[in-house]
């Protein structure tokens, strides 16, 4: 909540650092901020190796304190959630393990830009990305490019976009694959959590 | 004059024998603060000792360092300058901060390679149950979950996503939370970078130069690093604070009794005699004596236990005895004063006297604790020495002893003593019935304890840092743990993975939460030849279950058949060896649990975190004669009982030996009387523990000896003076001072076996001490016998 405030006293005191931070700041002004979000989801991956595209469906909830709660419904049931750095995953035979996002790079930084995108700190992404921001009207879109040459070498562009709310977010792996994803704002109260799942989201 | 001199070079040469012992070796180690030393091996044969004392080894020397800062930088900063200041020490055998960044990846290549002779334990327990269906789901799951590594690229290699499963699973079972970061292994904690620093000492933490040199150094961190590196902060942890906390307890325990009863004798003779000669005699008599149990003990042990230290200490307090004996024979001789007359008359109660201590001591030297032989060859060698000086110096060294100036001590014992000798023989029963009746229903109360914590009083501070260094790194070691024997490599693997297997089933139930086993990571061939036999299983068929999830997931059939193809290359190919596993850097964090060769083949360990169940895991071991479950501090409270009970059949062996011994010189009712005061105040001592509800512990049972040996002494000074001796009161009371002030001081002790040492012989020596009269009185015909002396 503090952050854009700040930057913003840092704007009117130091200028402008740069095109692409006064665009991030028009697309600011863009979005909607909620405390809590929820929105059904359909992910397509494509994967050079595989015949067709893996598509999923599911939905999304993002909670108070910036925690992600990612569930997968269809064509299987799989859950997991970020919180700061670690994921929890319900995995092989259902059990939760505790995952060090670092070994996930191109998850992470999906998930990132998403967190991001949807609290409402634009500004920090420009520290590890490079940002091209187009706007037509309410509608606006985000071409974001690793800065960390590691992060490259796995994870080629991500792009995101949307008017009031996130409504689409792509990535291009370096090595061919492709990740989309379609949001679909719903009511918040169709996320609803377990009592186990609320525990792992609150810590 | 040349008898003086005799005297002095006598006192020289032990002196001189002291100083070439310390300084034969000048690297040794001469005080041992480690209290696991003083206790014996446990019952398993030798080899299992050696392995066990290895790990043990390897665990104590371990450090754990933690620097903390707001910002992953500063972190690092200061813990570069804390690597760096440690490692100028010299005492690090290891210290590692930077880790290879590509580990991951170097295990990821490694394990492809392998990848059809390895899979995880949930997969090959799935598999080998044939519960496809669940296998299938999960595989799935991995496919269409968000978070995922799926990627073209290793669906190409690995289309049923088994590797993945693999390393996770290695990645839980052994990193807690830290993470690898930029090289360094980092932990987040709120709102904090911990950059984690693993030290290996190169000496035993229990080495006091190793203590001094280190503990001033990372405590001074502690409080120095937040001003050189704003915001930082230290912690750490390992066996060498517990060490250096006891260490320094314990010296300051030692100083305490040591110091406390020398200006108790102080004070009492100068107040006697307002003289310097009789505590300048005593102190040097004790000094020698100490020097002379010291020098005994680092000829035969190679070292000295600080805990012999510590009870050695108040132990040749006894020895004042002797001194006080001889001193207070001032007050009978006052105008004829005779130093040779002296001796004669205390000769045989003093002589006595030793062989009945030293018999007392022998007991301790038949324990089975090293450190109680240690302090039974110090006290012994102490009382010897002590005697000798008496016996052979202080003839010659007092010859001008200036006469006592203070009587009223010696009314007050007069008065004490006729009080018994008039007392008639029916109140004497009363009373001594009133104390049996009193510790009777005082031992009815008695607990008892073997709890290994008796030798161990851990530091409360060091405590909260250690919870602090493991709440960080999210782990919790157990200190129990397996050892795994094997004829050659692959039969130590394959003897693992049974234990394993039993393992991971009380896992399921929460048994236990996790192990660490060479063998997960490093099948043996004949599992290497099941995984090969699984693998096949899943992707024979054209309609199997690679087929199946295929079909899903849209894998094309060439991937699929270039999958078989590469299969079909492994069968062929040789399993792979341990030696390439353990010679590879993968296997590096894992090197710790592999012990190598030993007579009887090879050895390596299974480490566990979080045990709920010893029993379960007792009984895990039976599976086969070659595993072996090691509960240290289990086996020693085992071993505690077990030594309570021996050591109360020594306790009654000495006192029917020292009986026997009275009874030969003073016939059955001299002895028994001789023996009555000892015994009563051995049983009241218990009797006041249990009252209090202290435990007891094999320890009590060991001060009961020196009760013996001491409350002995009192009652023979009586019998051979008689009761109406003032003078011999007198000396008892004055040494009854100085050992209840050692033993006292004992009592206050933060280890608890030490403190209930203490407390039983306060109670013990006090009673033996009131009741010490009954010795000298004189029954029936006996008492028609003239007492020559006195």
């Amino acid at each position: 909540m503090y952050r854009p405030i700040l930057v913003l006293a840092g704007l009117l005191i130091f200028g402008s650092p740069g095109n692409a931070a006064a665009t991030l700041q028009d697309v600011q002004r863009l979005m909607t901020k909620k405390p809590e979000t929820c929105a059904a989801f359909t992910q397509r991956k494509t994967l050079r190796a595989l015949k067709r595209p893996l598509i999923s469906t599911g939905q999304l909830m993002v909670a108070t304190g910036g925690g992600i709660f990612w569930q997968v419904l269809d064509p299987i049931e799989t859950r997991l959630i970020i919180n700061r750095n670690t994921l929890i995953q319900w995995g092989d035979n259902n059990v939760p393990k505790t995952r060090d996002l670092g070994q996930l790079p191109v998850f992470h930084a999906l998930t990132k830009v998403f967190l991001a995108v949807v609290s409402g700190e634009l500004l920090a992404l420009s520290e590890s990305f490079t940002v091209k921001t187009t706007v037509v009207q309410d509608h606006w879109n985000l071409e974001l490019v690793p800065r960390d040459p590691k992060l490259l070498s796995v994870l080629a562009s991500l792009s995101v976009s949307g008017s009031g709310n996130v409504e689409s977010l792509s990535i291009q792996e370096s090595r061919g694959d492709q990740i989309q994803v379609r949001f679909r704002n719903i009511a918040i109260e169709k996320c609803k959590l377990s009592t186990e799942e609320k525990r792992f989201l609150a810590k | 004059m040349r008898s003086k001199l005799i005297a002095i070079g006598l006192a020289a040469s032990i002196c001189l024998a002291f100083v070439w012992l310390v300084n034969r070796d000048a690297d040794q180690q001469f005080i041992n603060s480690d209290i696991m030393a003083l206790l014996p091996f446990g019952e398993r044969d030798q080899l299992i000792n050696t392995a066990v004392a290895g790990v043990t080894k390897r665990f104590e020397r371990r450090l754990a360092l933690l620097i903390g800062a707001a910002d992953f930088d500063t972190a690092v900063r200061a813990a570069r300058h804390v690597s760096d200041r440690l490692k100028q020490t010299g005492e690090f055998s290891d210290l590692t901060l930077e880790y290879e960044e590509d580990f991951a990846q170097q295990s990821f290549s490694f394990y492809r390679d392998l990848r059809f002779r390895i899979l995880g334990n949930t997969v090959r327990d799935q598999l080998v149950a044939a519960n496809l269906q669940r296998f299938e789901r999960d595989t799935l799951k991995r496919y269409f979950s968000a978070g995922t590594m799926v990627n073209s690229s290793l669906i190409n290699f690995d289309p049923l996503l088994l590797l993945p499963q693999f390393l996770e699973e290695r990645e839980d079972e052994v990193r807690g939370r830290p993470k690898i970061k930029r090289g360094l292994l980092t932990v987040e904690d709120g709102g904090k970078i911990y950059v984690v620093l693993i030290g290996k000492l190169s000496g035993t933490p229990f080495s006091y130069a190793v203590q001094q040199k280190l503990m001033p150094l990372l405590k001074g961190f502690q409080v120095e690093l937040p001003d050189h590196f704003a915001g930082s902060d230290f912690v750490f942890a390992g066996a060498l604070p517990h060490a250096a906390a006891g260490t320094k307890s314990g010296i300051n325990e030692m100083s305490t009794v040591g110091l406390g009863s020398m200006i108790g004798i102080i004070v009492m003779l100068l107040a006697l005699f307002r003289s310097a000669v009789p505590f300048v005699l005593t102190l040097s008599t004790i000094v020698l004596g100490c020097v002379g149990g010291f020098a005994a003990c680092l000829l035969v042990f190679g070292e000295v236990h600080l805990l012999t230290l510590i009870f050695g200490s108040s132990l040749v307090g006894i020895s004042v005895d002797y001194s006080l004996h001889f001193l207070c024979e001032r007050f009978r001789f006052r105008s004829d004063w005779s130093p040779a007359e002296a001796l004669r008359h205390i000769l045989p109660g003093i002589s006595l006297g030793l062989i009945t201590s030293v018999i007392g001591l022998t007991g301790l030297f038949f324990a089975p604790f090293a450190g109680m032989q240690g302090m039974a060859l110090f006290s012994s060698v102490g009382l010897l020495v002590a005697y000798g000086c008496v016996v052979f110096a202080y003839p010659l060294l007092t010859l001008r002893l200036p006469p006592p100036k203070l009587y009223q001590p010696l009314m007050w014992m007069r008065q004490y003593g006729r009080a018994w000798s008039q007392t008639n023989t029916r109140n004497m029963w009363i009373i001594v019935s009133g104390f049996g009746i009193f510790a009777v229903v005082g031992s009815s109360n008695l607990v008892v304890s073997d709890d290994v914590r008796l030798l161990q009083s851990p530091n409360v501070e060091v405590v909260a840092d250690e919870t602090r260094v493991r709440n960080l790194i999210g782990r919790d070691l157990a200190s129990q743990f397996f050892l795994v024997e094997g004829n050659d490599e692959s039969d130590f693997l394959r003897r693992e993975e049974l234990l394993t297997s039993r393992l991971r089933a009380h896992q399921r139930t929460g048994k236990l939460t996790g192990y660490l086993a060479i063998s997960d990571f490093m099948p043996s061939p004949a599992r290497q030849r099941e995984n090969l036999e699984l693998h096949k299983r899943l992707i024979a068929t054209d309609k199997g279950t690679l087929a199946r999830i295929s079909d899903r997931v849209g894998l094309s059939t060439d991937i699929q058949n270039a999958y078989r193809a590469a299969f079909e290359r492994a069968t062929e190919e040789r399993p792979i060896d341990f030696k390439h596993w353990f010679s590879h850097p993968v296997s590096e964090p894992y090197r710790h649990l592999w012990l190598g060769k030993t007579e009887r083949g090879v050895i390596g360990v299974v480490g566990l975190r979080g045990v709920y169940d010893l029993e379960v895991l007792r009984e895990v071991s039976s599976i086969d004669p070659r595993i072996h479950f090691v509960d240290p501090a289990g086996e020693i409270s085992t071993l505690f009982g077990r030594y309570r009970l021996q050591t109360i059949w020594l306790t009654l062996f000495s006192y029917v030996a020292v009986l026997l011994l009275l009874i030969l010189r003073y016939g059955v009712k001299g002895g028994a009387m001789v023996m009555l005061p000892p015994a009563i105040a051995a049983i009241t001592s218990l009797a006041v523990l249990g009252l209090f509800g202290e435990p007891i512990s094999m320890f009590n049972v060991m001060a009961l000896l020196l009760v013996l040996g001491i409350g002995v002494d009192y009652a023979l000074f009586y019998r051979e003076t008689g009761v109406e001796n003032p003078e011999t009161l007198l000396a008892i009371a004055m040494s009854l001072l100085t050992t209840l002030l050692a033993f006292g001081l004992l009592s206050l002790s933060a280890t608890a076996a030490i403190h209930s040492f203490g407390l039983t012989i306060l109670v013990g020596i006090s009673v033996a001490f009131l009741l010490s009269p009954l010795a000298g009185v004189k029954f029936g015909t006996e008492r028609a016998i003239p007492e020559g002396k006195g």
